[in-house]
């Protein structure tokens, strides 16, 4: 029962990150990859990650996708909907992507790495205390990461200064076809 | 240590805050500031004195309370200087000597600041004024306070910058600027010798007695090993900073023109405290100048030379304000001889008594100064005793008072200086205490005759000046009254403090002072017991009033004498009026010197150091050359192939860097797989 | 070792394999900014299942591959908060999302 609820939750997995490549629809390429985020989420709670777990749904599910989801409707056209988002070379890229995933697994079970039984309990009450002891810089260099991303977020978005970049933009435009 | 001594710290900052105050309001608005400003500049500034003088008064009253052993309140502000050897505090001490000056500098400065509100009130600079007195006070006051050389010093040079900046008031005016840099450079030797003396007083320290401080308090327990050769040089370079500062010969040639400033700034720097800065610091450092009976002899000499000097010049001068800078001098010349006898006390009761009746002089004569609209010449002066009674009144007990006429301040204590004068042997020229005591006693009938002449000229007579000013006259304003009121009380009452056993009195001043000051022991009785010393006194009252009569012959009697003897002795008295041109010798050799010193500079800088620097050029100019060919063909030879290489390179690179992010992509992934695939061979 | 597929590690590094594998093919070939973004979080989430499953099969008891886990999602979330927002701005300058016409880095 459990591998049967683990083979569907990682075909899910694959097959939302393979639709995600493949598809022509940007949209379904984005509900693909929700779909892969979602089984992934499965995937952590299958290795006791229960914390980790619930921060990727409400981070990715709640969060990322939603921004994803409003960019795409800010920044696409409506009339080619299901044709915006174009591939080219898919060849030369399937090849090295394969001959990276041959190498991957080649390595995989080449480093002879030994595995324990993995023991299932609660992890919230250790990350907070690793968050808080071993890893309290990183924790404090994560907030101002998040400060400087918000001001950055916000300052790239004015009107103004994008007005004022597309207007300089124009003027240098202009100068390289006087030249030209 | 008693619990009014941490408020010590006040007495200095009040001047200060209110130095700040002011220099805001002064340097915010300027020009531009309005009435609301003078009156918070004119209340603040006399506040902040009255505010010192509150806390100088308390302490007084603990210390005069405590038993002498304990008369000495300290506070230690904080470590300012500790670097190997020397070790400098900022640490302000309050004791029986400092204290006196500390009365004097905020209790007479209190009513001359107060007499400022009136005499500046339609200048209008008026704030920038009381900025500059209150940090005048403020300098005064780290100057008696300090506790070390180097604080004292910082107070020596702040009173000189507020001296010039004063002097200076009215720089529009350019005679009243060159006054106040003529001031300031004058001061500028004494304090250069004054900076010697204790570069080598440290040195001293270091060398001889291996102690690793430089206060004062702590110094005069341990000083003695200095050899006396050594002590005497020291001594000397500091009685030179003095002469600069307090207007002895040779450099008191700053003092009469000095007196382009406010009447009031002539009255509390160069009249009450700045110019006894010398003094002071000559008592502070007793311990010093009593080991060395070679400086108190020279001090002697210069002193006496001085007093006589200054005081002959101030028979002839025709401007009411220079008549009282000589008179300065003059009396400066007796507080140094009073020092040089080696019995301090004389000294500085002098210095506290001619603090009150010159600080009264020199206000009076800036109310008659304003009352007659600016007009200084006494020659056009004449009966103004009715226009002005108050000033008149104040200004004769002023002149009662300079000129020794028993019972009141000045008599005492210019008979305690001849008199310790005549009966202090000298070790090294037995005469000199009598030769100094006759020229003292000259000097006391002069100063009588001049300042008579001075009063008679002003007050009597008849009026001399254009028809109709005289209705103009009229009495100054209440609040400058007042000060001069209570400093002719002052001079009135003040000496009676150090009045001498001889007249019943149990000279208060002396025992004051005796614990702190290292200092012969005053000799009171003296062979023939009181009796000389009565002798002595009938001999100077006698030549003041002589001085008196004759100004009153001279100047109300017989009006003509004085010219039919001026033109007799034209000669001399020319030499006189001309203050006995040496002004001119020091222009002709010192600044004349320095001059051609100058034109010769420039001739070698011209006929030497120019044909040395053209060789130079020419030669770098010859060497350039092979190297700019050197230049242009290896050097740029290289860069322009290196230019060419890299041009070259970078076409070639340059198709890689397309632009796309895929592509960056694919040489990632590629160079990762490459890698990996090199590794796992290897 | 048990023979259940979720218990044992390499199926969970397989499928993680996979997934990045497929990020990568995104990023190499789209045109589209927006996918070439989905590319990039798909790989991030590869790699943070792999923190997992090492925590979780070699050191049970530790949580670092947890915490690093978490720092992958911030990093993820921060990096699409700014990279939609250089979009936006592109896109309000340009009109178009397509790497192709964004290539003035070109030498």
């Amino acid at each position: 029962m459990k591998d049967a609820i683990f083979i569907l939750v990682a075909v899910f997995a694959v097959g939302g990150a393979l639709l995600t490549a493949a598809s022509q629809s940007i949209i379904n390429a984005a509900l693909g990859l929700l779909l892969s985020l979602i089984s992934i989420a499965a995937l952590y709670i299958f290795q006791s990650a229960d914390f980790v777990a619930i921060s990727q749904i409400l981070v990715y599910v709640g969060g990322v996708m939603v921004l994803l989801l409003f960019s795409i409707m800010l920044s696409s056209g409506s009339t080619d909907f299901f044709k915006n988002n174009p591939a080219m070379k898919v060849f030369p890229a399937l090849l090295i992507v394969v001959v990276f995933a041959g190498l991957a697994i080649y390595a995989l079970f080449s480093a002879n790495l030994t595995f324990y039984p993995g023991q299932y309990g609660p992890s919230t009450r250790e990350i907070g205390n690793l968050f808080l002891k071993d890893y309290i810089l990183v924790f404090e260099l994560v907030s101002v990461l998040i400060v400087v991303m918000l001001v950055g977020a916000g300052v790239m978005l004015r009107k103004e200064l994008v007005r004022k970049a597309v207007a300089s933009d124009g003027d240098s435009k202009d100068e390289k076809e006087n030249k030209k | 240590m008693d619990q009014v001594a941490q408020y010590i710290w006040i007495i200095p900052a009040a001047p200060l805050a209110g130095f700040i105050i002011n220099g805001l309001i002064s340097f915010s608005w300027g020009a531009k500031s309005s009435d609301f400003h003078k009156k918070v500049s004119t209340i603040v500034s006399p506040l902040v004195i009255l505010i010192s003088f509150l806390v100088t008064l308390a302490v007084f009253i603990q210390m005069v309370q405590n038993p002498e052993t304990n008369r000495i309140f300290s506070q230690n502000l904080y470590s300012w200087i500790k670097t190997g050897f020397i070790e400098a505090n900022v640490n302000l001490v309050l004791d029986p000597l400092s204290i006196i000056l500390v009365l004097i500098i905020t209790g007479v400065g209190f009513f001359i600041h107060l007499y400022s509100v009136g005499y500046m009130d339609h200048d209008r600079s008026i704030i920038r004024y009381f900025a500059y007195l209150n940090l005048f006070t403020f300098a005064m006051l780290i100057l008696v306070l300090g506790d070390n050389i180097l604080l004292m010093f910082v107070g020596w040079e702040g009173v000189g910058l507020c001296s010039y900046l004063l002097i200076g008031f009215w720089y529009q005016n350019r005679n009243y600027a060159i006054a106040g840099m003529k001031a300031f450079l004058v001061n500028r030797v004494g304090d250069f010798a004054f900076i010697i003396g204790f570069f080598m007083l440290f040195w001293g320290i270091y060398h001889y007695e291996g102690v690793p401080t430089i206060a004062f308090s702590a110094l005069k327990d341990v000083m003695g090993k200095m050899p006396e050769w050594y002590l005497t040089i020291v001594t000397l370079m500091f009685f030179i900073g003095a002469t600069g500062k307090s207007a002895q010969i040779p450099l008191y040639i700053w003092l009469p023109d000095a007196m382009a400033g406010p009447t009031p700034v002539s009255a509390l720097i160069h009249a009450a405290t700045m110019v006894t800065a010398g003094v002071y610091m000559i008592a502070r450092m007793s311990f010093l100048f009593i080991a060395t009976p070679m400086t108190l002899t020279v001090i002697s000499i210069i002193a006496a030379g001085t007093a006589f000097f200054a005081a002959t010049i101030g028979i002839v001068q025709n401007d009411i304000k220079k008549v009282l800078a000589y008179s300065t001098v003059s009396q400066l010349g007796y507080m140094f001889l009073g020092m040089g006898t080696g019995v301090f006390t004389t000294g500085i009761f002098h210095l506290m008594t001619h603090a009150f009746f010159k600080g009264l002089l020199f206000l009076g004569a800036g109310s008659v100064i304003l009352a007659s609209h600016h007009e200084q010449d006494i020659l056009l002066m004449g009966g103004l005793r009715k226009k002005i009674p108050i000033t008149f009144i104040t200004f004769l007990i002023g002149t009662l008072a300079i000129a020794g006429i028993p019972g009141l301040s000045g008599f005492f204590s210019k008979d305690e200086i001849l008199w310790q004068t005549y009966i202090t042997p000298n070790v090294y020229i037995p005469q000199l205490p009598h030769i100094l005591w006759i020229i003292g006693l000259a000097t006391a009938g002069i100063t009588s005759f001049y300042m008579f002449r001075l009063l008679f000229l002003t007050f009597f007579g008849e009026f001399r000046g254009d028809e109709g000013a005289l209705e103009e006259v009229h009495e100054s304003p209440f609040i400058m009254t007042i000060p001069l009121m209570v400093l002719a009380v002052l001079s009135i009452f003040g000496g009676y403090i150090g009045m001498p056993e001889a007249l019943g009195g149990s000279n208060h001043l002396h025992h004051w002072l005796s614990p702190v000051l290292s200092m012969k022991e005053a000799v009171e009785e003296h062979g023939a017991g009181h009796f000389q010393e009565y002798l002595f006194m009938g001999f100077s009252i006698l030549v003041s009033l002589s001085g008196a009569a004759l100004a009153y012959i001279f100047y109300i009697l017989k009006p003509s004498i004085p010219k039919s003897i001026g033109s007799k002795i034209s000669g001399l008295h020319q030499l006189v009026f001309n203050k006995y041109y040496i002004d001119e010798l020091y222009h002709a050799t010192f600044i004349k010197g320095t001059l051609g010193l100058r034109m010769l500079l420039n001739k070698f800088d011209q006929k030497i150091i120019d044909a040395f620097v053209n060789f130079v050029a020419v030669i770098v100019k010859a060497v350039s050359r092979v190297h700019g060919f050197f230049d242009r063909v290896v050097v740029d030879g290289l860069v322009n192939f290196v230019a060419a290489f890299t041009q070259y390179y970078s076409s070639v690179m340059q198709t890689w860097q397309s632009g796309m992010l895929n592509r960056y992509l694919y040489y990632i992934l590629g160079s990762f797989i490459m890698a990996y695939v090199i590794l796992r061979i290897i | 070792m048990t023979s259940l597929l979720s218990e044992n590690p390499n199926s969970y590094l397989i499928i993680s394999v996979l997934i990045f594998s497929a990020g990568m093919f995104t990023v190499l070939t789209r045109k589209n900014i927006l996918a070439i973004i989905m590319g990039i979080e798909l790989m991030l989430n590869a790699s943070a299942l792999n923190f997992i499953t090492f925590s979780f099969f070699r050191k049970s008891t530790l949580y670092s591959g947890h915490v690093f886990a978490i720092l992958i999602i911030v990093l993820a979330a921060a990096e699409a908060v700014v990279a939609l927002a250089i979009l936006l701005a592109i896109f309000q300058q340009r009109k178009s999302v397509m790497t192709d016409d964004i290539s003035d880095m070109k030498g």
